[in-house]
């Protein structure tokens, strides 16, 4: 388990003071993957650099399983950092050393004796599924190959704490999946917290069990993803389950409702009951039905023809355990900006 | 060729003379170079951890190392490098004439050279590696020690043939003021005595060395560069 409070960085371009970091609090329980989601500039690199203590964070607290990293010096400090195994987004191998000596480095720091240690890396290469890659050298590996000897160099000291810097940023659509795959399976592994930094949302709805958002260096939202899609107003809502762009409306063509249903409800016909109840046809606009965190979650962009009350509409999908709310888009405005 | 070979076998300088000059040569060279790598590869790597943002980050140091013992000696011409260091080179080994009074002035010629050299085949290991290093616990030491030199290998001998390259060079200049080897050789009989063959089998013997030293550099970096 980790637990960050009130994490701040400060960084100082000659007389300008720049806040990456403002007040971050977080906690990542063992047996769970959090995800920390934010735009380019968010922080999110900062993030990384203070909890692994690459950088002192300005104030603030890194605890895990209830130590202080953020107390520890030198040699506690080193030994600390292990309780935290970091994977980057361009792997960061050692090229002059073989497979097995990258993943074999922080148990060599450790004074694990060459024996043992061999047979730690060969296990740690089967559970990342390179078994037979021991002899061979970075540079003759791909991009998701790389990735999983990273994951494995990050696992070898057993840490409470994997964290992801952007793991599949540099990979191809079918190679992000299949880390993002290694990744869930790692979920399993005893008293291991997982956070995983990103842009993207694609990792966030696969393999996320909770999420942040991380704006300006602070987080402005933050739950399970269950808890965070389930809403008609929220940036990660918008963000994992948007309506997708559409045409605009023309003038005087009718309002616009949104509507968010999930659970067994995502997949009954509410839009239709709510058309009969009201007596006026509901044209779906635009929307998005997603499967996230064993949940389907069913967001739709209905029109309501003028002549009928947009409010009885709204109250009618209420009624059946939907969530609703009046868009007021202005027929000419952009989508999605 | 012929002509060459008559050479060879008539002229009593190059039968006498000729081995023993490079032999010299090969002391000086060989001598000067290992002083330089031994000194100068620390100073490189302390060049690169003292600058800023560096691994251990200290003005002082860097200012003092970089701007004035490199900088300052580097400035200076190799031809009166050797001349003012005459004093100093008697005061270490004795004497201020043969290859290893020679090798003095040689090395501390080309350790600030090698020592650039150094830093900036170490600048060229990405930073991400380092902060691998860091964040899996290794100590300065041990990442400087198991990390930066190993990545930086290809670069650092690469650096250690253009330094031996530079050397030999140098070597010829320091065989005038009492060095011996194959510059005094091609002075004293190629210049003073207008003996040209000597000149040309000299020259001839110095291009090989400096290729066989390039090519064996060459392969070594091979050898190591994984990337
Ligand atoms: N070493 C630094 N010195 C000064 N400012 C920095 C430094 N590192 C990051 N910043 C600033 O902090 C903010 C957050 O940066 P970063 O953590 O890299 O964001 P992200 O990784 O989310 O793109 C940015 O405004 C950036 O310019
Ligand atoms: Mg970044």
């Amino acid at each position: 388990m980790i637990t960050v409070t009130d994490l701040t960085k400060v960084y100082h371009q000659g007389r300008r003071e720049v806040r990456a970091l403002d007040g971050v609090s977080l906690t990542v329980p063992a047996g769970s993957i959090h995800g920390i989601i934010g735009h380019s500039g968010a922080g999110k690199s900062t993030l990384v650099r203070c909890l692994t203590l690459l950088d002192r964070p300005t104030a603030g607290r890194v605890e895990i399983n209830g130590v202080d990293l953020t107390a520890a010096h030198d040699a506690a400090l080193r030994t600390a950092r292990r309780r935290i195994g970091l994977v980057f987004q361009q792997a960061n191998l050692f090229d002059s050393r073989t497979i097995a000596d990258n993943v074999g480095y922080p148990l060599e720091l450790i004074g694990m004796k060459k024996a043992e240690r061999d047979a730690k890396v060969a296990e740690l290469l089967r559970v990342v599924g390179l078994p037979d890659s021991g002899p061979a050298y970075p540079a003759q590996l791909s991009g998701g190959m790389r990735q999983r000897v990273g994951i494995a160099r990050a696992l070898a000291t057993e840490p409470d704490v994997l964290l992801f810097d952007e793991p599949t940023s540099a990979l191809d659509p079918k190679t992000t999946d299949e880390i993002l795959d290694l990744i869930l399976s790692l979920k399993g592994r005893e008293g291991l917290a997982v956070l995983v930094i990103t842009h993207e949302m694609h990792v966030v709805k696969k393999i996320c069990d909770s999420v942040s958002l991380l704006d300006d260096g602070r987080i402005v939202e933050s739950g399970p993803l269950v808890e965070v899609v389930n809403s008609l107003d929220g940036r990660l809502a918008e963000a994992l389950l948007g309506i997708p762009p559409h045409a605009p409306l023309d003038a005087g063509s009718g309002t616009l409702v949104d509507v968010l249903s999930s659970g067994p409800k995502a997949s009954t016909p509410v839009v239709a009951h709510t058309s009969r109840e009201v007596g006026a046809e509901l044209n779906i606009i635009a929307g998005s039905v997603e499967h996230l965190a064993g949940t389907t979650f069913s967001h739709l962009r209905i029109s309501v023809p003028p002549g009928t009350d947009p409010e009885r509409v709204v109250e009618s999908l209420r009624a059946q355990g939907a969530d609703a709310k009046i868009t007021d888009l202005t027929p000419n405005e952009e989508l999605d900006a | 060729m012929i002509l060459l070979e008559d050479t060879w076998f008539n002229n009593p300088a190059l039968q006498k003379a000729l081995l023993p000059a490079v032999y010299e040569t090969l002391i000086m060279v060989g001598l000067s170079s290992l002083v330089t790598v031994i000194i100068g590869l620390p100073l490189g790597v302390v060049l690169y951890v003292t600058q800023k943002g560096g691994l251990g980050e200290s003005r002082g140091v860097n200012f003092v190392l970089s701007s004035i013992v490199v900088n300052i000696t580097r400035s200076i011409p190799y031809a009166i490098l050797m001349v003012a260091l005459i004093p100093f080179t008697r005061w270490l080994v004795g004497t201020s004439l043969g290859p290893l009074a020679a090798s003095v002035s040689l090395a501390i010629a080309a350790i600030p050279f090698f020592a650039r050299l150094v830093e900036t085949a170490l600048r060229e290991v990405s930073p991400g590696k380092l902060d691998a290093a860091h964040a899996m616990g290794s100590t300065r030491m041990q990442s400087v020690a198991k990390v930066l030199i190993p990545e930086a290998m290809p670069g650092l001998i690469a650096g250690v043939t253009t330094t031996v390259v530079t050397i030999i060079g140098y070597s010829a200049m320091a065989g005038l003021v009492g060095g011996g080897g194959l510059g005094r050789l091609a002075y004293n009989y190629g210049y003073q005595r207008y003996q040209s063959d000597v000149m040309v089998i000299t020259v001839i013997v110095i291009v090989i060395i400096v290729q066989a030293v390039q090519w064996s550099g060459d392969w070594f970096t091979r050898r190591v560069d994984h990337r």
